[in-house]
């Protein structure tokens, strides 16, 4: 159990410098059959997911996390939810925009995918 | 097993329509549990349908279709034998039409088109256009708003002119031609069967453009084999949004899914890409489909981003893949309890659930703009003591304490409890404002089945001081197995994972859909004589009161100094109108030293 947290933690931090380097590298992360709403639109497929976040209206791009947490989704199978709130600073506008995101990684080989992925801007 | 018929599914999946059916059956909206009104605040922003806000209960009503009709007069499936005790609410009822539709078919030659009006523009002869023509008419039944182009290549009007039928020889050009024409059929065509054709995905590609209104689709033994095949009838973009009834029985996706263990994953993946899919296979899909008529938010009415605000706009709430009075049922009964009687919740967690909570202290942006930590006296009251001292399991902040990390998760339904109940009290204001919860929920495929990923944010008081705090919930959930604790409590839902996050407090229309407010709106003081100069204001003093105000006035609306207000006044007979309308006369003439 002590590992979904240490995954948990690599998984969120690995996601979010990636963002913030080089957003299409993240097209590894997601499959055919991911999903992402992303303010309630939903979008599916690994190309079309990343179309999505490539093509959001900022450039520089920052995630500050300020709370994490994770869980197996299920007791019977293998897959985790991870929970993050976050600023999102973009640009280097002074004024961070409050997220909140929700993964669900299910284990592939040696690593993890995203296979659902819900983002919400958040109470700012 | 058997997989040429949708009466034998994969049991997985039949035990869930199944579940859903029950459920549906058993729930009733105006049962004694809660009415109509007892629901959740669900929905932030507006839906398309141009009410202001939703709310969860808008879920459970029946939701009229675009054209005002609530439910279309046929359906493709046959029967599954048991219809008569099925209704899903606001899905399609499954029902006894197999045999007629042949019937129905052939009697719809009665509409006879003007021949000249399609200027079709492809490569097909016009002699090939007109056979089609007499072959679509045909086939219609205009009455039932029901075209079945079942098995074109048996047609006596194929063989009569020779025409090639796609699938059979006929290419995506002359499937477009036979959809130009069926679009050209009045009444709208509602219904369309494509059965036995030796169809691929690719002939279909223009079939959305040209009956972009469809409602039930049968394409049952066809050869559709690809994912991507199921794409090109429904693009991403322009989904076909009133389709409730698709049959894809017989073709390679469905039967090899089937033979692979994926039928879940297939139905999903087929689910997804219609906006409001109702019946798959002559299964209903409650627990699968997009519900939503607001499945994307792109035309939304909302504001647009300003120079003050972030450069996305917040979008509506999306819930999909659940039928609504079950959603709702589950989320007022959770957060009531949650509320009130906290214990009773046992129920409605799986015997090997995981529970956590997290306390995020970072004070959100809007919120410091605001001003609400200081202009709303119970927000000063609220300690986060009593929360973290239950053990908050933020991993961004106690990463250090492996140990403390893993006691903080909560395993199983009576660890979960015992937490719960240890937890500050909370009071979910879950009929109130749409603009103050947000849910995204929708299907995932879980061991074999479905799942529901549910998030809720929102907001609750404290009752002890009276402050309200902000929160974020993620639950995944699962229909309650027969048997089970949480079945035999009443719970068609149960819970196998759970994360709480509580944080503070941000806005009181924290999930209006529109732009998000990053710095504060400049300050508008009202413009008064004292906002004028000093100099200006002494000039001023000399004048009667009454002349006063209106060179203030002037000042405030041109913002001419006071002496070209005076003139400006003067010049008109201190009429404040025509003063304001000579200025405007005037005002590109006037030197920058008239200005203040």
């Amino acid at each position: 159990m002590a590992d979904i947290t240490a995954i948990a933690k690599q998984f969120v931090e690995f996601y979010y410098k990636t963002f913030s380097g080089d957003r299409s590298s993240l097209l590894a992360l997601y499959r055919d059959h991911s999903m992402l709403t992303w303010e309630g639109t939903p979008i599916q497929g690994a190309k079309s997911i990343l179309e999505k976040l490539v093509n959001l209206p900022f450039g520089k791009v920052q995630h500050r996390i300020t709370s994490l947490d994770a869980q197996p989704s299920s007791p019977s199978v293998a897959s985790l939810l991870v929970s993050v709130n976050g600023n999102l600073v973009v640009d280097d506008s002074e004024n961070a925009i409050p997220f909140s995101q929700v993964f669900q990684l299910i284990p592939d080989g040696g690593s993890y995918y995203v296979f659902n992925d819900i983002f919400r801007l958040n109470y700012g | 097993m058997s997989v040429s018929s949708a009466s034998a599914p994969v049991p997985g999946s039949k035990a869930i329509a199944a579940t859903a059916l029950r459920n549906a059956g058993l729930i009733d909206r105006d049962a004694p549990m809660r009415d109509a009104t007892d629901t959740p605040g669900g929905r932030k922003g507006k839906l398309r349908s141009g009410r202001t806000s939703a709310r969860i209960s808008d879920l459970t009503k029946d939701r009229p279709m675009s054209n005002g009709t609530r439910m279309h007069p046929i359906r493709l499936s046959a029967s599954t034998g048991s219809s008569d005790s099925i209704s899903i609410r606001g899905a399609a009822r499954p029902s006894a039409l197999g045999g007629r539709i042949r019937r129905n078919a052939v009697s719809g030659t009665g509409s006879v088109g003007s021949a000249s009006q399609i200027p079709v523009r492809i490569s097909t002869k016009p002699k090939a256009v007109e056979a089609w023509r007499e072959l679509v008419q045909k086939r219609y039944n205009a009455e039932a708003k029901y075209l079945n182009l079942d098995s074109m290549i048996d047609d006596e009007v194929v063989k009569k002119y020779n025409l090639t039928p796609p699938g059979f020889g006929g290419n995506a050009r002359d499937a477009a031609v036979i959809f130009k024409l069926a679009s050209q059929l009045k009444p709208e065509v509602q219904t369309l069967s494509l059965a036995n054709n030796n169809l691929t995905g690719v002939l279909l590609t223009q079939m959305h453009k040209y009956l972009p209104g469809l409602v039930n689709l049968s394409l049952q033994n066809n050869k559709l084999k690809e994912k991507r095949e199921v794409s090109m009838i429904s693009p991403r973009k322009e989904k076909m949004p009133n389709l409730r009834e698709l049959v894809l029985t017989g073709n390679p996706l469905r039967e090899n899914a089937i033979k692979n263990g994926q039928y879940a994953v297939y139905r999903s993946d087929v689910v997804r890409r219609f906006a409001a899919l109702e019946v798959l296979d002559q299964e209903p899909v409650s627990q699968i489909s997009f519900d939503a008529p607001h499945a994307s938010t792109s035309d939304l009415p909302v504001e647009k981003p300003s120079a003050t605000t972030f450069p996305f706009p917040m979008g509506p709430s999306f819930v999909a893949g659940i039928d609504g009075a079950t959603f709702s049922d589950f989320l007022v009964r959770y957060f009531n309890a949650l509320d009130s009687q906290r214990e009773t919740l046992v129920n409605a967690y799986d015997p090997a659930a995981t529970f956590s909570f997290s306390v995020n202290t970072t004070i959100p942006t809007r919120a410091k703009l605001s001003g609400f930590h200081t202009s709303m006296p119970n927000q000063r009251k609220l300690i986060w003591g009593d929360w973290l001292e239950v053990g908050s399991r933020n991993l961004n902040r106690i990463g250090s304490d492996p140990e403390k990390m893993l006691s903080n998760l909560h395993i199983g339904s009576d660890k979960i409890i015992e937490t719960l109940v240890k937890l500050p009290r909370t009071n979910h204001d879950i009929n109130g404002s749409g603009e103050k919860f947000c849910i995204d929920a929708y299907p995932v495929p879980h061991s074999g089945s479905m799942a529901l990923l549910t998030t809720v944010h929102g907001e609750f008081t404290e009752p002890s001081t009276g402050g309200i705090r902000s929160f974020d919930r993620t639950f995944m959930l699962v229909p309650a197995p027969e048997g089970s604790r949480a079945k035999l409590n009443g719970w068609n839902v149960v819970i196998l994972s759970d994360q709480w996050i509580i944080r503070c407090y941000s806005s009181h229309e924290a999930w209006k859909a529109g732009p998000l407010l990053v710095q504060a709106l400049p300050k508008q003081e009202p413009f008064t004589i004292n906002s004028l100069p000093a100099d200006q204001q002494t000039a001023l003093a000399s004048l009667p009161e009454a002349q006063r105000n209106l060179v203030v006035q002037v000042c405030a609306q041109t913002k001419l100094n006071a002496r070209f207000a005076v003139d400006c006044l003067a010049g008109n007979e201190w009429d404040l109108t025509r003063a304001i309308a000579n200025f405007n006369q005037v005002k590109d003439s006037l030197a920058p030293d008239a200005f203040l």
